[in-house]
C-alpha cells in the first residue's frame, strides 16, 4: 500500500561562526524504510527531533526529500536519486488526507465549509455537484456526530470536536492513506483517552489505511497494528505493540516504551533459543530469539510487571535475594526498588502488596519476559 | 500586496528579501522629491510613450500608491505572519491549487489586517500635500491642494470649514470600513 524506500533528507544547518563556504546540512532522516499494509493503523513513534513528522510531511508532499522513493497504492509520487527520473508529485495532487497537529481548521467557514472544501475544489467535472457534496458531507458530520453543529462556526466547538472535524475534513474525499501527525497531543488527558478509542474504532470501520506520528508509546501501542518506533532519523524497529512491548530489539527501544530494567552481562551459553547469561549479581537463565554467541556482552531488559517479589523464599530459577530500598503507590499499582548487590531493580506490584522499605525479599526475573539487546 | 507578503512570509524564493526591501523605499523618500521623480517619470512616459498620465487623477493615485506602499506591505506582512502555515498546508493537503488556496483561506484570513492598512493609506493620502502639490493641475487640485491654496489666498474661514468636513468625511469612512472588516473577516464574539 505504502511503500518507503531509502528515505533521506536533509536541512541545512546552523553555519559555525567564522566558517566559509555552505552551511552544513543536518540529516532529519537516513534511509528510512517502511512497508504499510492496506488497511493498517501504522504508527510512527519516537522522541521529538527523531524525523517522524518530517518523515510524514514527505509522504504528503509538504517536504521535499533528498532521495529515495515513495509509492503509495502503486503510484510513485517520489522518486530521486542517482540515475533515476525523478518524479516528485505536488501535495495538491496526491488525494491523500491529512489531520494536523493544530488541526489547522479554517476559522472563517463553517463546519459544513470545513468539511465540504476538499470536495468543492475539485477540478470542474471532476467533483461532485452542490446536492452530492451536501449528501457526503452530511454522511461524515453524521459519523463525527457534528451533524448539529454543520452551520456553527467551526472556532465555535470545543477542542475535541474541532479535531472530529479536522478528521473528517482528511476522510471526506475517502483518500487512499491518511496522516495524523499528533492529532490528540492538544487535548487534556480524559478526552485524550476517549478519543483514542473513538479514533480506532473509526479507523477499522472505514478501513482507511492511516499513518498516525505520535511521541506517546500509550496512544502506539493502543492505537496501532503496527508500530515503527524512530530515532535520530533512522528507523529502530518495526513490530505491532506486542513485541515491540514484549521483545525490544535494542536499548533504545526497551528504554523509550515503558520502563525497563536493564542488566549488564554477558552470554555465557546459548543452546538455540536458550541463553545463559552471567551478571554481577549471578547467571540468569532466558529465552530470546536474538541470534548472539557465547561471548558476546549484552544488556538484559525486563519490565518491571514481569518480576515477581516476596518475603518468602520463591521456586524456580532466576531469583535473586535483594532489600527493598524504595516504594511508590500508583493508585492501580506498587512500584518496588529492590537493590540486588549492586544493582537496582523496579518491580511493579498489584496495588494490593506493599512491602516496608528495608525488608528482605526475593525477587524472581520471569525467564520468558526478559530481552535481550545489544551493549551500546 | 498581499501576495508580496505571501512570497516574503511564506517561500524561500531567492530575492524574497529584495522584495520586502524595495517595497519599503519610498518611505526614505521625502514626499517633494517623490513628487519631482513621478513627475519626470510619467512626464517622460506620456511623451515617448504616448500614454496621457499627467493632468488626471491617474497620476495622483500612482503617486499616493508609492509612497504608501510600506504602510501596506507592513499589515499585509504583519497579517500574513499571524496565519499559521498549517492553514494553508491543509489546504493544499485537500486538494486546492495555490490559486485555490489564496482566495480562498489566505485572502479572507488576510482582510481584516488588509483592510486596515487600506483604511491607514486612505486617511493619509487624504491629507497629503507634499507629492500632490507638483502633479496637480487645474481640475484635479485633491483637498490637501484646495486647503493650501484657499490658505495662500488668506480665507481662513474657508480653510476651516474643508478642514471639519474632511475630519467627519474620514471618521464616517474610517467606521464604515471597520463596520465592514468585521463582516469580511473572522467572526468575533
Amino acid at each position: 500500500m505504502l511503500e518507503i524506500a531509502n528515505l533521506v533528507k536533509s536541512f541545512t544547518g546552523e553555519k559555525p561562526r567564522g566558517q566559509k563556504g555552505p552551511a552544513p546540512k543536518v540529516l532529519a532522516i537516513k534511509n528510512v524504510d517502511l512497508q504499510v499494509e492496506r488497511g493498517e493503523m501504522f504508527t510512527l513513534l519516537g522522541p521529538s527531533g527523531c524525523g517522524k513528522t518530517t518523515t510524514l510531511r514527505s509522504i504528503a508532499g509538504l517536504e521535499k526529500p533528498d532521495s529515495g522513493k515513495i509509492k503509495v497504492a502503486g503510484k510513485t509520487f517520489f522518486h530521486a536519486g542517482e540515475g533515476v527520473p525523478s518524479v516528485n508529485v505536488a501535495a495538491n495532487q496526491r488525494g491523500l488526507g491529512m489531520v494536523f497537529q493544530s488541526y489547522a481548521i479554517w476559522p472563517h467557514m463553517t463546519v459544513f465549509d470545513n468539511v465540504a472544501f476538499p470536495l468543492q475544489v475539485m477540478p470542474r467535472g471532476k467533483g461532485p455537484n452542490k446536492t452530492e457534496i451536501k449528501a457526503r458531507v452530511m454522511r461524515v458530520l453524521e459519523t463525527l456526530e457534528l451533524a448539529h453543529h454543520a452551520d456553527r462556526q467551526a472556532t465555535k466547538l470545543s477542542g475535541g470536536q474541532q479535531q472530529r472535524l479536522a478528521l473528517g475534513r482528511g476522510i471526506i474525499i475517502e483518500p487512499e492513506l491518511l496522516l495524523l501527525d499528533e492529532p490528540l497531543s492538544n487535548l487534556d488527558a480524559k478526552l485524550r483517552e476517549a478519543l483514542r478509542f473513538e479514533l480506532k474504532r473509526l479507523q477499522r470501520e472505514l478501513g482507511i489505511t492511516s499513518i498516525y506520528v505520535t511521541h506517546d508509546q500509550v496512544e502506539a501501542l493502543s492505537l496501532s497494528n503496527r508500530i515503527a518506533v524512530m530515532k535520530d532519523g533512522a528507523v529502530q524497529q518495526v513490530g505491532t505493540p506486542r513485541e515491540i512491548y514484549g521483545r525490544p530489539r535494542n536499548h533504545f527501544v526497551a528504554d523509550f516504551i515503558g520502563t525497563s530494567n536493564f542488566i549488564d552481562g554477558k552470554v555465557v551459553e546459548r543452546h538455540g533459543e536458550d541463553y545463559r547469561v552471567e551478571t554481577a549479581e549471578g547467571v540468569l537463565a532466558l529465552r530470546s530469539a536474538a541470534s548472539v554467541p557465547a561471548g558476546t556482552k549484552v544488556v538484559a531488559s525486563i519490565r518491571p510487571e514481569s518480576l515477581e517479589v516476596s518475603t518468602e523464599r520463591l521456586a524456580g530459577e532466576n531469583v535473586w535475594q535483594g532489600r527493598v530500598s524504595a516504594r511508590a503507590f500508583l493508585g492501580d499499582a506498587v512500584d518496588h526498588v529492590v537493590a540486588v548487590g549492586g544493582t537496582e531493580v523496579r518491580v511493579r506490584t498489584a496495588p494490593t502488596v506493599s512491602i516496608q522499605p528495608e525488608t528482605e525479599v526475593f525477587v524472581q526475573l520471569k525467564a520468558d519476559s526478559i530481552s535481550l539487546v545489544p551493549a551500546d | 500586496m498581499a501576495v508580496a507578503s505571501w512570497i516574503t512570509v511564506r517561500t524561500k524564493l531567492p530575492g524574497r528579501e529584495l522584495i520586502d526591501a524595495l517595497t519599503f523605499v519610498p518611505m526614505v523618500i521625502p514626499g517633494l522629491i517623490m513628487g519631482v521623480a513621478l513627475l519626470s517619470t510619467y512626464l517622460w512616459l506620456d511623451s515617448h510613450l504616448g500614454t496621457g498620465f499627467y493632468g488626471t487623477l491617474w497620476l495622483l493615485g500612482i503617486a499616493y500608491f508609492t509612497r504608501y506602499m510600506p504602510y501596506g506591505m507592513r499589515y499585509a506582512v504583519t497579517s500574513q505572519q499571524q496565519i499559521g502555515s498549517e492553514l494553508e498546508e491543509s489546504a493544499l493537503m485537500s486538494g486546492a491549487s495555490w490559486w485555490q488556496t489564496f482566495r480562498r483561506v489566505l485572502l479572507p484570513l488576510l482582510m481584516p489586517g488588509l483592510l486596515s492598512g487600506w483604511i491607514y493609506i486612505l486617511v493619509v493620502s487624504f491629507r497629503e500635500l507634499s507629492s500632490s502639490i507638483l502633479l496637480y493641475t487645474s481640475g484635479t487640485e485633491v483637498l490637501g491642494i484646495l486647503l493650501w491654496e484657499q490658505w495662500e489666498n488668506g480665507s481662513s474661514v474657508i480653510v476651516a470649514a474643508i478642514g471639519v468636513l474632511m475630519v467627519f468625511t474620514l471618521i464616517v469612512l474610517v467606521s464604515i470600513a471597520y463596520k465592514l472588516g468585521a463582516k469580511v473577516g473572522i467572526q468575533q464574539d
